[in-house]
Protein backbone atom coordinates (compact mmCIF):
# COMPACT_ATOMS: atom_id res chain seq x y z
CA UNK A 1 0.00 0.00 0.00
CA UNK A 2 0.91 3.89 -0.02
CA UNK A 3 4.40 4.70 2.06
CA UNK A 4 1.57 6.84 3.71
CA UNK A 5 0.88 3.96 6.10
CA UNK A 6 4.44 3.09 6.33
CA UNK A 7 5.32 6.13 7.57
CA UNK A 8 2.11 6.15 9.96
CA UNK A 9 3.05 2.72 11.28
CA UNK A 10 6.84 4.38 11.77
CA UNK A 11 5.52 6.96 13.63
CA UNK A 12 2.83 5.40 16.01
CA UNK A 13 5.41 2.58 16.91
CA UNK A 14 8.12 5.31 17.54
CA UNK A 15 5.89 7.21 19.44
CA UNK A 16 4.64 4.45 21.62
CA UNK A 17 7.91 3.00 22.43
CA UNK A 18 9.35 6.69 23.78
CA UNK A 19 6.06 6.97 26.06
CA UNK A 20 6.31 3.50 27.46
CA UNK A 21 7.82 2.88 30.80
CA UNK A 22 10.19 0.62 28.60
CA UNK A 23 10.77 3.86 27.12
CA UNK A 24 11.20 5.88 30.32
CA UNK A 25 13.61 2.65 31.78
CA UNK A 26 15.78 3.07 29.03
CA UNK A 27 16.03 7.10 29.83
CA UNK A 28 17.55 5.45 32.75
CA UNK A 29 19.63 3.58 31.57
CA UNK A 30 21.44 5.45 29.18
CA UNK A 31 22.12 7.93 31.31
CA UNK A 32 24.10 5.46 34.12
CA UNK A 33 27.28 5.40 31.95
CA UNK A 34 27.42 9.68 32.56
CA UNK A 35 26.81 8.67 36.50
CA UNK A 36 29.87 6.83 36.20
CA UNK A 37 31.86 9.31 34.72
CA UNK A 38 30.54 12.50 36.82
CA UNK A 39 31.92 9.93 39.84
CA UNK A 40 35.52 9.96 38.30
CA UNK A 41 35.01 13.07 38.22
CA UNK A 42 34.06 13.79 41.59
CA UNK A 43 36.24 10.99 42.86
CA UNK A 44 39.33 12.92 40.47
CA UNK A 45 37.87 16.52 42.40
CA UNK A 46 38.19 15.44 45.96
CA UNK A 47 41.78 14.21 45.36
CA UNK A 48 41.07 10.36 45.41
CA UNK A 49 43.84 8.19 43.52
CA UNK A 50 42.02 6.37 40.80
CA UNK A 51 43.51 4.07 38.83
CA UNK A 52 42.10 4.85 35.07
CA UNK A 53 41.93 7.92 33.25
CA UNK A 54 38.89 9.46 31.20
CA UNK A 55 40.14 7.73 28.23
CA UNK A 56 39.95 4.45 29.16
CA UNK A 57 37.10 4.66 31.69
CA UNK A 58 35.24 5.66 28.29
CA UNK A 59 36.59 3.07 26.69
CA UNK A 60 35.30 0.08 29.29
CA UNK A 61 31.95 2.21 29.36
CA UNK A 62 31.20 1.77 25.81
CA UNK A 63 32.70 -2.01 25.31
CA UNK A 64 31.10 -3.19 28.60
CA UNK A 65 28.35 -1.23 28.94
CA UNK A 66 26.65 0.59 26.09
CA UNK A 67 27.48 -2.13 23.09
CA UNK A 68 28.19 -5.03 26.26
CA UNK A 69 25.13 -4.35 28.21
CA UNK A 70 22.64 -1.47 26.89
CA UNK A 71 22.53 -2.37 23.44
CA UNK A 72 21.72 -6.09 24.03
CA UNK A 73 19.18 -5.53 26.43
CA UNK A 74 17.25 -2.48 25.40
CA UNK A 75 16.80 -4.28 21.59
CA UNK A 76 16.03 -7.54 23.37
CA UNK A 77 12.49 -5.78 25.68
CA UNK A 78 11.76 -3.86 22.44
CA UNK A 79 12.45 -6.02 19.64
CA UNK A 80 10.93 -9.19 21.34
CA UNK A 81 7.74 -7.29 21.96
CA UNK A 82 7.37 -5.40 18.76
CA UNK A 83 4.79 -8.15 18.00
CA UNK A 84 4.24 -9.55 20.86
CA UNK A 85 2.65 -6.59 22.67
CA UNK A 86 0.43 -6.34 19.70
CA UNK A 87 -0.48 -9.86 19.92
CA UNK A 88 -0.84 -9.73 23.67
CA UNK A 89 -3.16 -6.44 23.73
CA UNK A 90 -5.11 -7.54 20.78
CA UNK A 91 -4.69 -5.13 18.62
CA UNK A 92 -2.74 -7.29 16.14
CA UNK A 93 -6.07 -7.30 13.97
CA UNK A 94 -6.25 -3.75 13.54
CA UNK A 95 -3.09 -3.75 11.76
CA UNK A 96 -3.52 -7.57 9.86
CA UNK A 97 -6.56 -6.00 8.77
CA UNK A 98 -5.83 -3.29 7.01
CA UNK A 99 -4.58 -3.37 3.29
CA UNK A 100 -0.86 -3.34 4.27
CA UNK A 101 1.64 -5.78 3.45
CA UNK A 102 2.34 -7.83 6.48
CA UNK A 103 6.34 -7.82 5.48
CA UNK A 104 6.35 -3.86 5.32
CA UNK A 105 4.40 -3.23 8.78
CA UNK A 106 7.06 -5.06 10.07
CA UNK A 107 10.06 -3.78 8.82
CA UNK A 108 7.94 -0.16 9.21
CA UNK A 109 8.07 -1.68 12.87
CA UNK A 110 11.68 -2.76 13.44
CA UNK A 111 12.66 0.29 11.66
CA UNK A 112 11.09 2.89 14.19
CA UNK A 113 12.51 0.66 17.05
CA UNK A 114 15.77 1.12 15.86
CA UNK A 115 15.46 4.72 15.02
CA UNK A 116 14.29 5.31 18.66
CA UNK A 117 17.29 3.13 20.47
CA UNK A 118 20.20 4.05 18.01
CA UNK A 119 19.44 7.57 18.66
CA UNK A 120 19.13 6.81 22.42
CA UNK A 121 22.11 5.01 22.66
CA UNK A 122 24.42 6.92 20.34
CA UNK A 123 23.65 10.34 22.80
CA UNK A 124 24.48 7.92 25.44
CA UNK A 125 27.74 7.67 23.78
CA UNK A 126 28.35 11.13 23.22
CA UNK A 127 27.19 11.96 27.18
CA UNK A 128 29.53 9.41 27.99
CA UNK A 129 32.59 10.48 25.92
CA UNK A 130 32.11 14.38 26.76
CA UNK A 131 31.94 13.13 30.65
CA UNK A 132 35.00 10.90 30.44
CA UNK A 133 37.09 12.43 28.48
CA UNK A 134 36.60 16.10 29.92
CA UNK A 135 39.01 14.71 32.83
CA UNK A 136 41.57 14.18 30.48
CA UNK A 137 41.20 17.83 28.94
CA UNK A 138 40.49 19.07 25.87
CA UNK A 139 43.27 17.55 24.36
CA UNK A 140 42.38 14.17 24.72
CA UNK A 141 38.76 15.04 23.38
CA UNK A 142 40.30 16.10 20.46
CA UNK A 143 42.65 13.30 19.91
CA UNK A 144 40.01 10.46 20.65
CA UNK A 145 37.40 12.09 17.92
CA UNK A 146 37.70 9.61 15.50
CA UNK A 147 37.52 7.00 18.37
CA UNK A 148 34.16 8.65 19.04
CA UNK A 149 32.90 8.08 15.52
CA UNK A 150 33.77 4.81 15.16
CA UNK A 151 31.85 3.99 19.00
CA UNK A 152 29.06 5.68 17.21
CA UNK A 153 28.93 3.93 14.18
CA UNK A 154 29.40 0.65 15.97
CA UNK A 155 26.57 1.04 18.43
CA UNK A 156 24.40 2.08 15.89
CA UNK A 157 25.69 -1.28 13.92
CA UNK A 158 24.55 -3.31 17.34
CA UNK A 159 21.54 -2.11 17.79
CA UNK A 160 20.58 -2.53 13.89
CA UNK A 161 21.82 -6.66 14.46
CA UNK A 162 20.39 -7.18 17.80
CA UNK A 163 17.38 -5.29 16.76
CA UNK A 164 17.04 -7.59 13.80
CA UNK A 165 17.93 -11.00 15.76
CA UNK A 166 15.10 -10.12 18.90
CA UNK A 167 12.51 -8.61 16.48
CA UNK A 168 13.03 -12.11 15.04
CA UNK A 169 12.79 -14.04 18.23
CA UNK A 170 9.94 -12.50 19.24
CA UNK A 171 7.77 -14.08 16.36
CA UNK A 172 9.47 -17.63 16.28
CA UNK A 173 9.54 -17.98 19.96
CA UNK A 174 6.95 -18.63 22.82
CA UNK A 175 8.78 -17.20 25.25
CA UNK A 176 10.62 -14.55 23.43
CA UNK A 177 12.20 -12.79 26.16
CA UNK A 178 13.80 -15.91 28.05
CA UNK A 179 15.29 -17.53 24.83
CA UNK A 180 16.39 -13.59 24.30
CA UNK A 181 18.30 -13.30 27.75
CA UNK A 182 19.66 -16.47 27.18
CA UNK A 183 20.80 -15.86 23.77
CA UNK A 184 21.77 -12.22 24.10
CA UNK A 185 23.59 -12.41 27.40
CA UNK A 186 24.46 -16.20 27.44
CA UNK A 187 25.14 -17.52 24.39
CA UNK A 188 26.82 -14.12 22.88
CA UNK A 189 28.84 -13.14 26.44
CA UNK A 190 30.09 -16.70 26.48
CA UNK A 191 31.02 -17.61 22.65
CA UNK A 192 32.11 -14.25 22.11
CA UNK A 193 35.40 -14.49 23.89
CA UNK A 194 36.50 -18.43 22.86
CA UNK A 195 39.35 -19.36 20.71
CA UNK A 196 38.22 -20.35 17.61
CA UNK A 197 35.15 -19.94 14.46
CA UNK A 198 32.44 -20.33 17.06
CA UNK A 199 32.85 -16.64 17.67
CA UNK A 200 32.06 -15.30 14.28
CA UNK A 201 28.10 -16.61 15.16
CA UNK A 202 27.58 -14.06 17.60
CA UNK A 203 26.93 -10.40 16.84
CA UNK A 204 29.08 -9.38 19.95
CA UNK A 205 32.33 -10.56 18.37
CA UNK A 206 32.30 -8.76 15.06
CA UNK A 207 30.74 -5.44 17.40
CA UNK A 208 34.06 -5.89 19.05
CA UNK A 209 36.71 -5.97 15.69
CA UNK A 210 34.61 -2.97 14.75
CA UNK A 211 34.97 -0.93 17.91
CA UNK A 212 38.22 1.40 17.34
CA UNK A 213 39.89 1.37 20.88
CA UNK A 214 40.90 -2.40 19.60
CA UNK A 215 43.21 -0.15 17.01
CA UNK A 216 45.47 0.35 19.43
CA UNK A 217 46.57 -2.46 21.70
CA UNK A 218 47.53 -1.05 24.57
CA UNK A 219 45.92 -1.55 27.49
CA UNK A 220 43.52 -4.00 29.40
CA UNK A 221 40.56 -2.71 27.69
CA UNK A 222 42.22 -2.62 24.07
CA UNK A 223 43.88 -6.52 24.69
CA UNK A 224 40.58 -7.52 25.07
CA UNK A 225 39.44 -6.12 22.06
CA UNK A 226 42.22 -7.13 20.06
CA UNK A 227 40.58 -8.32 16.53
CA UNK A 228 41.15 -11.41 15.18
CA UNK A 229 39.25 -10.80 11.81
CA UNK A 230 39.40 -7.96 9.25
CA UNK A 231 36.45 -5.18 9.67
CA UNK A 232 35.61 -5.55 6.82
CA UNK A 233 34.84 -9.08 7.11
CA UNK A 234 33.01 -7.75 10.31
CA UNK A 235 30.47 -5.63 8.22
CA UNK A 236 29.83 -8.48 5.97
CA UNK A 237 29.24 -10.93 8.91
CA UNK A 238 27.03 -8.29 10.49
CA UNK A 239 25.23 -7.55 7.53
CA UNK A 240 24.51 -10.93 6.39
CA UNK A 241 23.02 -11.88 10.25
CA UNK A 242 21.35 -8.82 9.96
CA UNK A 243 19.43 -9.35 6.94
CA UNK A 244 19.12 -13.20 7.31
CA UNK A 245 17.24 -12.06 11.12
CA UNK A 246 14.80 -9.81 8.73
CA UNK A 247 13.84 -12.32 5.91
CA UNK A 248 13.25 -14.43 8.50
CA UNK A 249 10.77 -12.26 10.50
CA UNK A 250 9.25 -11.19 7.13
CA UNK A 251 8.26 -14.97 6.39
CA UNK A 252 6.71 -15.76 9.88
CA UNK A 253 4.85 -12.64 9.81
CA UNK A 254 4.00 -12.88 6.16
CA UNK A 255 2.10 -16.34 7.24
CA UNK A 256 0.92 -15.41 11.29
CA UNK A 257 -2.68 -15.15 12.01
CA UNK A 258 -3.92 -12.70 14.27
CA UNK A 259 -4.38 -13.07 17.82
CA UNK A 260 -5.87 -16.41 19.72
CA UNK A 261 -7.90 -14.40 21.84
CA UNK A 262 -9.97 -13.98 18.89
CA UNK A 263 -11.36 -17.32 18.64
CA UNK A 264 -12.53 -17.71 22.43
CA UNK A 265 -15.31 -15.74 21.67
CA UNK A 266 -17.19 -17.83 19.69
CA UNK B 1 -19.02 -10.58 -2.52
CA UNK B 2 -17.38 -12.86 -0.13
CA UNK B 3 -17.47 -16.27 -0.93
CA UNK B 4 -16.91 -18.96 1.46
CA UNK B 5 -16.56 -22.46 0.22
CA UNK B 6 -15.84 -25.55 2.52
CA UNK B 7 -14.16 -23.72 4.72
CA UNK B 8 -12.90 -25.59 7.91
CA UNK B 9 -10.29 -24.18 10.50
CA UNK B 10 -8.96 -26.06 13.38
CA UNK B 11 -7.07 -25.49 16.07
CA UNK B 12 -5.32 -28.31 16.78
CA UNK B 13 -7.73 -30.94 17.62
CA UNK B 14 -10.32 -28.29 18.56
CA UNK B 15 -12.78 -27.09 15.10
CA UNK B 16 -13.42 -23.53 15.06
CA UNK B 17 -15.58 -23.78 12.26
CA UNK B 18 -16.38 -27.17 9.58
CA UNK B 19 -16.94 -27.02 6.06
CA UNK B 20 -19.08 -23.58 5.60
CA UNK B 21 -20.09 -22.78 2.21
CA UNK B 22 -22.21 -19.18 1.63
CA UNK B 23 -21.65 -15.93 0.00
CA UNK B 24 -22.33 -12.77 1.99
CA UNK B 25 -24.28 -10.52 -0.73
CA UNK B 26 -25.43 -6.56 -0.63
CA UNK B 27 -27.47 -5.65 2.55
CA UNK B 28 -27.15 -6.51 6.37
CA UNK B 29 -27.11 -10.60 6.97
CA UNK B 30 -27.23 -11.05 10.95
CA UNK B 31 -24.67 -13.98 12.00
CA UNK B 32 -26.11 -15.98 14.68
CA UNK B 33 -25.05 -18.58 17.23
CA UNK B 34 -24.75 -19.08 20.75
CA UNK B 35 -21.48 -18.14 22.29
CA UNK B 36 -18.80 -20.48 20.80
CA UNK B 37 -20.43 -21.31 17.71
CA UNK B 38 -18.06 -20.34 15.50
CA UNK B 39 -18.66 -16.77 14.57
CA UNK B 40 -15.81 -14.95 15.92
CA UNK B 41 -13.76 -17.46 13.44
CA UNK B 42 -15.82 -17.07 10.47
CA UNK B 43 -15.23 -13.28 11.01
CA UNK B 44 -11.57 -13.49 11.10
CA UNK B 45 -11.53 -16.15 8.51
CA UNK B 46 -13.52 -12.93 6.32
CA UNK B 47 -11.26 -10.35 7.36
CA UNK B 48 -8.36 -12.05 6.16
CA UNK B 49 -6.69 -12.72 9.99
CA UNK B 50 -7.47 -16.36 9.40
CA UNK B 51 -6.16 -18.93 6.93
CA UNK B 52 -8.54 -21.97 6.21
CA UNK B 53 -7.32 -24.99 7.08
CA UNK B 54 -9.00 -26.13 3.94
CA UNK B 55 -11.47 -24.26 1.22
CA UNK B 56 -11.13 -20.55 -0.06
CA UNK B 57 -12.40 -17.62 1.59
CA UNK B 58 -12.33 -14.79 -1.38
CA UNK B 59 -13.65 -11.64 -1.93
CA UNK B 60 -14.70 -10.60 -5.53
CA UNK B 61 -12.37 -13.75 -6.33
CA UNK B 62 -9.46 -12.66 -5.12
CA UNK B 63 -8.17 -14.83 -1.71
CA UNK B 64 -8.35 -12.94 1.65
CA UNK B 65 -6.08 -14.06 3.73
CA UNK B 66 -2.92 -11.33 4.24
CA UNK B 67 -3.63 -10.27 0.48
CA UNK B 68 -3.56 -5.78 0.51
CA UNK B 69 -5.92 -5.94 -2.28
CA UNK B 70 -8.90 -7.38 -1.03
CA UNK B 71 -8.41 -6.50 2.42
CA UNK B 72 -9.13 -2.68 0.97
CA UNK B 73 -12.56 -3.47 0.11
CA UNK B 74 -12.76 -4.43 3.78
CA UNK B 75 -13.87 -3.06 7.01
CA UNK B 76 -13.70 -5.65 10.20
CA UNK B 77 -14.99 -4.44 14.28
CA UNK B 78 -13.56 -7.01 16.01
CA UNK B 79 -15.45 -8.38 19.08
CA UNK B 80 -12.43 -8.05 22.01
CA UNK B 81 -12.23 -4.69 23.76
CA UNK B 82 -8.79 -4.08 22.73
CA UNK B 83 -7.41 -0.90 22.34
CA UNK B 84 -4.41 1.17 21.97
CA UNK B 85 -5.81 2.79 24.87
CA UNK B 86 -3.43 5.98 25.35
CA UNK B 87 -4.72 7.92 21.88
CA UNK B 88 -7.67 9.59 21.49
CA UNK B 89 -10.81 7.87 19.63
CA UNK B 90 -9.91 10.76 17.07
CA UNK B 91 -6.41 10.04 16.67
CA UNK B 92 -7.05 5.98 16.58
CA UNK B 93 -9.30 5.76 13.75
CA UNK B 94 -7.21 8.39 11.69
CA UNK B 95 -4.31 6.25 12.20
CA UNK B 96 -6.44 3.37 11.13
CA UNK B 97 -7.10 5.26 8.01
CA UNK B 98 -3.94 6.10 7.32
CA UNK B 99 -2.84 2.40 7.22
CA UNK B 100 -5.85 2.44 4.65
CA UNK B 101 -4.23 4.25 2.63
CA UNK B 102 -5.25 7.62 3.31
CA UNK B 103 -3.42 11.27 3.63
CA UNK B 104 -3.15 12.79 6.69
CA UNK B 105 -5.69 15.23 5.97
CA UNK B 106 -8.14 12.30 4.58
CA UNK B 107 -7.66 10.07 7.13
CA UNK B 108 -8.07 12.80 9.92
CA UNK B 109 -11.45 14.11 7.83
CA UNK B 110 -12.74 10.49 7.23
CA UNK B 111 -12.38 10.03 11.06
CA UNK B 112 -14.11 12.81 12.45
CA UNK B 113 -17.05 11.56 9.56
CA UNK B 114 -16.96 8.20 10.78
CA UNK B 115 -17.47 9.37 14.47
CA UNK B 116 -20.51 11.36 13.74
CA UNK B 117 -21.93 8.15 11.70
CA UNK B 118 -21.76 6.17 14.78
CA UNK B 119 -23.18 9.16 16.90
CA UNK B 120 -19.61 9.16 19.00
CA UNK B 121 -19.84 13.11 18.88
CA UNK B 122 -17.44 15.24 21.34
CA UNK B 123 -16.47 11.69 22.76
CA UNK B 124 -14.24 10.80 20.21
CA UNK B 125 -11.57 13.38 21.78
CA UNK B 126 -11.52 11.62 24.65
CA UNK B 127 -8.59 9.17 25.28
CA UNK B 128 -9.95 5.44 24.72
CA UNK B 129 -8.75 4.55 28.36
CA UNK B 130 -11.34 6.76 29.73
CA UNK B 131 -14.38 5.95 27.53
CA UNK B 132 -17.01 3.94 28.76
CA UNK B 133 -17.86 0.27 27.12
CA UNK B 134 -20.30 1.74 24.59
CA UNK B 135 -18.37 4.45 23.39
CA UNK B 136 -15.26 2.06 22.87
CA UNK B 137 -17.99 -0.03 20.90
CA UNK B 138 -18.71 3.18 18.84
CA UNK B 139 -14.81 3.76 18.16
CA UNK B 140 -13.91 0.38 16.90
CA UNK B 141 -17.17 0.81 14.27
CA UNK B 142 -15.80 3.95 13.09
CA UNK B 143 -12.29 2.32 12.32
CA UNK B 144 -13.91 -0.60 10.46
CA UNK B 145 -15.43 2.45 8.44
CA UNK B 146 -13.00 5.25 8.29
CA UNK B 147 -11.75 3.96 4.69
CA UNK B 148 -15.90 4.09 3.18
CA UNK B 149 -15.55 0.01 2.65
CA UNK B 150 -18.12 -1.85 0.42
CA UNK B 151 -17.70 -4.61 3.29
CA UNK B 152 -18.09 -4.26 6.77
CA UNK B 153 -18.07 -7.39 9.02
CA UNK B 154 -18.80 -6.29 12.59
CA UNK B 155 -18.45 -8.65 15.50
CA UNK B 156 -21.22 -8.12 18.23
CA UNK B 157 -20.90 -4.42 17.55
CA UNK B 158 -23.66 -3.73 20.35
CA UNK B 159 -22.11 -5.22 22.95
CA UNK B 160 -21.55 -2.74 25.96
CA UNK B 161 -23.87 -0.07 24.21
CA UNK B 162 -26.77 1.68 26.60
CA UNK B 163 -30.55 1.02 24.87
CA UNK B 164 -30.32 4.62 23.18
CA UNK B 165 -26.60 3.31 21.75
CA UNK B 166 -28.37 0.42 20.39
CA UNK B 167 -30.74 2.03 18.25
CA UNK B 168 -28.11 4.72 16.79
CA UNK B 169 -26.30 1.58 15.78
CA UNK B 170 -29.21 -0.41 15.02
CA UNK B 171 -30.34 2.15 12.37
CA UNK B 172 -26.76 3.15 10.96
CA UNK B 173 -26.20 -0.88 10.07
CA UNK B 174 -29.41 -0.64 8.26
CA UNK B 175 -28.77 2.30 6.55
CA UNK B 176 -25.22 0.81 5.67
CA UNK B 177 -27.01 -1.94 4.21
CA UNK B 178 -29.29 0.29 2.16
CA UNK B 179 -26.40 1.83 0.79
CA UNK B 180 -25.24 -0.99 -0.90
CA UNK B 181 -22.74 -2.11 1.19
CA UNK B 182 -22.50 -5.86 2.06
CA UNK B 183 -23.10 -5.86 6.06
CA UNK B 184 -22.47 -9.08 8.03
CA UNK B 185 -23.27 -8.82 11.79
CA UNK B 186 -22.31 -11.57 14.20
CA UNK B 187 -24.61 -11.33 17.86
CA UNK B 188 -26.14 -13.94 20.08
CA UNK B 189 -28.92 -11.32 20.83
CA UNK B 190 -31.89 -12.09 18.30
CA UNK B 191 -34.17 -9.06 19.03
CA UNK B 192 -30.78 -6.85 17.86
CA UNK B 193 -30.25 -9.26 14.65
CA UNK B 194 -34.41 -9.63 13.81
CA UNK B 195 -33.81 -5.56 14.12
CA UNK B 196 -31.06 -5.08 11.55
CA UNK B 197 -32.13 -7.56 8.70
CA UNK B 198 -34.25 -10.57 8.15
CA UNK B 199 -31.13 -12.22 6.65
CA UNK B 200 -29.41 -14.23 8.28
CA UNK B 201 -26.89 -17.23 8.70
CA UNK B 202 -27.20 -19.40 12.00
CA UNK B 203 -24.12 -21.11 12.79
CA UNK B 204 -23.54 -24.05 15.55
CA UNK B 205 -20.91 -25.72 16.77
CA UNK B 206 -18.64 -24.23 13.85
CA UNK B 207 -21.31 -25.59 11.22
CA UNK B 208 -23.78 -23.08 9.31
CA UNK B 209 -27.31 -24.55 10.03
CA UNK B 210 -29.33 -22.49 8.31
CA UNK B 211 -29.35 -19.79 5.68
CA UNK B 212 -31.51 -17.48 4.07
CA UNK B 213 -34.49 -15.14 5.23
CA UNK B 214 -36.17 -16.08 8.65
CA UNK B 215 -39.47 -17.43 6.93
CA UNK B 216 -37.54 -19.07 4.63
CA UNK B 217 -35.59 -20.69 6.89
CA UNK B 218 -38.37 -21.97 9.36
CA UNK B 219 -40.44 -23.27 6.47
CA UNK B 220 -37.30 -25.31 5.60
CA UNK B 221 -37.34 -26.54 8.95
CA UNK B 222 -40.08 -29.20 7.74
CA UNK B 223 -39.15 -31.77 10.72
CA UNK B 224 -40.36 -29.35 13.22
CA UNK B 225 -44.09 -28.77 13.65
CA UNK B 226 -44.65 -25.10 13.07
CA UNK B 227 -47.34 -23.35 15.80
CA UNK B 228 -50.20 -21.63 14.89
CA UNK B 229 -52.26 -19.13 16.53
CA UNK B 230 -56.07 -19.30 16.05
CA UNK B 231 -59.10 -17.48 17.50
CA UNK B 232 -62.67 -17.95 16.32
CA UNK B 233 -66.16 -18.61 17.38
CA UNK B 234 -66.59 -22.27 16.89
CA UNK B 235 -62.82 -23.29 17.90
CA UNK B 236 -64.26 -27.12 18.42
CA UNK B 237 -65.63 -27.49 14.97
CA UNK B 238 -62.24 -26.11 13.34
CA UNK B 239 -60.25 -28.18 16.35
CA UNK B 240 -62.16 -31.65 14.92
CA UNK B 241 -61.77 -30.59 11.18
CA UNK B 242 -58.22 -30.06 11.42
CA UNK B 243 -56.89 -32.68 13.63
CA UNK B 244 -57.75 -35.10 10.55
CA UNK B 245 -55.55 -33.27 8.46
CA UNK B 246 -51.69 -34.44 7.78
CA UNK B 247 -50.32 -31.31 7.67
CA UNK B 248 -51.47 -31.05 11.69
CA UNK B 249 -49.53 -32.70 14.33
CA UNK B 250 -51.40 -31.55 17.08
CA UNK B 251 -53.99 -28.86 18.81
CA UNK B 252 -54.24 -27.78 21.83
CA UNK B 253 -57.13 -25.38 23.22
CA UNK B 254 -56.91 -21.82 25.23
CA UNK B 255 -58.21 -21.35 27.90
CA UNK B 256 -61.36 -19.17 26.99
CA UNK B 257 -62.47 -22.20 24.59
CA UNK B 258 -61.97 -19.46 21.53
CA UNK B 259 -58.50 -19.63 20.88
CA UNK B 260 -56.45 -22.36 19.78
CA UNK B 261 -52.93 -23.51 19.15
CA UNK B 262 -51.91 -25.85 16.22
CA UNK B 263 -48.64 -27.56 15.39
CA UNK B 264 -48.39 -27.53 11.55
CA UNK B 265 -46.09 -29.79 9.97
CA UNK B 266 -46.84 -28.65 6.39
CA UNK B 267 -47.60 -25.02 6.13
CA UNK B 268 -48.97 -24.61 2.69
CA UNK B 269 -50.86 -27.91 2.94
CA UNK B 270 -52.40 -26.17 6.29
CA UNK B 271 -53.34 -22.92 4.37
CA UNK B 272 -55.05 -24.52 1.75
CA UNK B 273 -57.20 -26.97 3.64
CA UNK B 274 -57.95 -24.25 5.87
CA UNK B 275 -59.30 -21.87 3.34
CA UNK B 276 -61.43 -25.24 2.17
CA UNK B 277 -62.98 -24.92 5.30
CA UNK B 278 -63.68 -21.53 5.80
CA UNK B 279 -65.67 -21.57 2.40
CA UNK B 280 -67.64 -24.49 3.43
CA UNK B 281 -68.35 -22.98 7.00
CA UNK B 282 -68.37 -19.84 8.91
CA UNK B 283 -65.97 -20.49 12.04
CA UNK B 284 -66.02 -16.73 12.38
CA UNK B 285 -62.26 -16.84 12.42
CA UNK B 286 -60.43 -13.82 13.98
CA UNK B 287 -57.06 -14.25 13.89
CA UNK B 288 -54.15 -16.38 12.33
CA UNK B 289 -51.32 -15.66 13.71
CA UNK B 290 -47.67 -18.11 13.34
CA UNK B 291 -45.88 -18.12 16.43
CA UNK B 292 -42.56 -19.09 15.14
CA UNK B 293 -41.99 -17.10 12.32
CA UNK B 294 -39.15 -15.30 14.25
CA UNK B 295 -35.58 -15.67 14.82
CA UNK B 296 -36.05 -16.73 18.59
CA UNK B 297 -38.33 -19.59 17.19
CA UNK B 298 -35.89 -20.37 14.48
CA UNK B 299 -32.96 -20.55 16.57
CA UNK B 300 -34.04 -22.70 19.66
CA UNK B 301 -35.47 -24.92 16.43
CA UNK B 302 -32.34 -25.46 15.34
CA UNK B 303 -29.81 -25.46 18.30
CA UNK B 304 -31.71 -27.77 20.40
Amino acid sequence: MADGAILAIFGFTARQMTRSVKGLLFGLLLAVPWAVALLLRLLIWRGVQVPMGGVTLYGILVLAYIVGFLVPLSTLFFGTSLIADEVEGGTLPYLFGRPVRRERLYLAKVAAMTVVLVVGSCVSVLGTYFLALSIDGAAAMSKEWTTLLGDLGTTALGVVAYGALFSFLGLALKKPLFWGLLIGFGWENLVAWLPGFLKRLTLLFHLHTLLPHSAQPQGLVQQMLAASEPRAAALVFLAVYTALFLFLGCVLIRRMEASAAEREEG
Amino acid sequence: MIRVENVSKWYGLVVGVNRISLTVEPGVTGLLGVNGAGKSTLLNLMAGLLQPSSGTVDLDGKALFANPESLKQLGYCPSPDHFYEDVTGLEFVAYMGRLSGLTPEQAKERARKACDEVALGEEAGKRVRGMSKGMRQKVKMAQALVHDPPVLLLDEPLNGMDPPSRAQAIEAIRRWGEQGKCVLVSSHMLHEVEAMTSRILLLHHGKLLASGEVPQVREAIASRPMHIFLRCADARSLASAMIGWPSVHAVSFGTDGKALTAEVTDMGEFRARLGDLMAERELGLEILNPLDDNLSAVFSYLVT
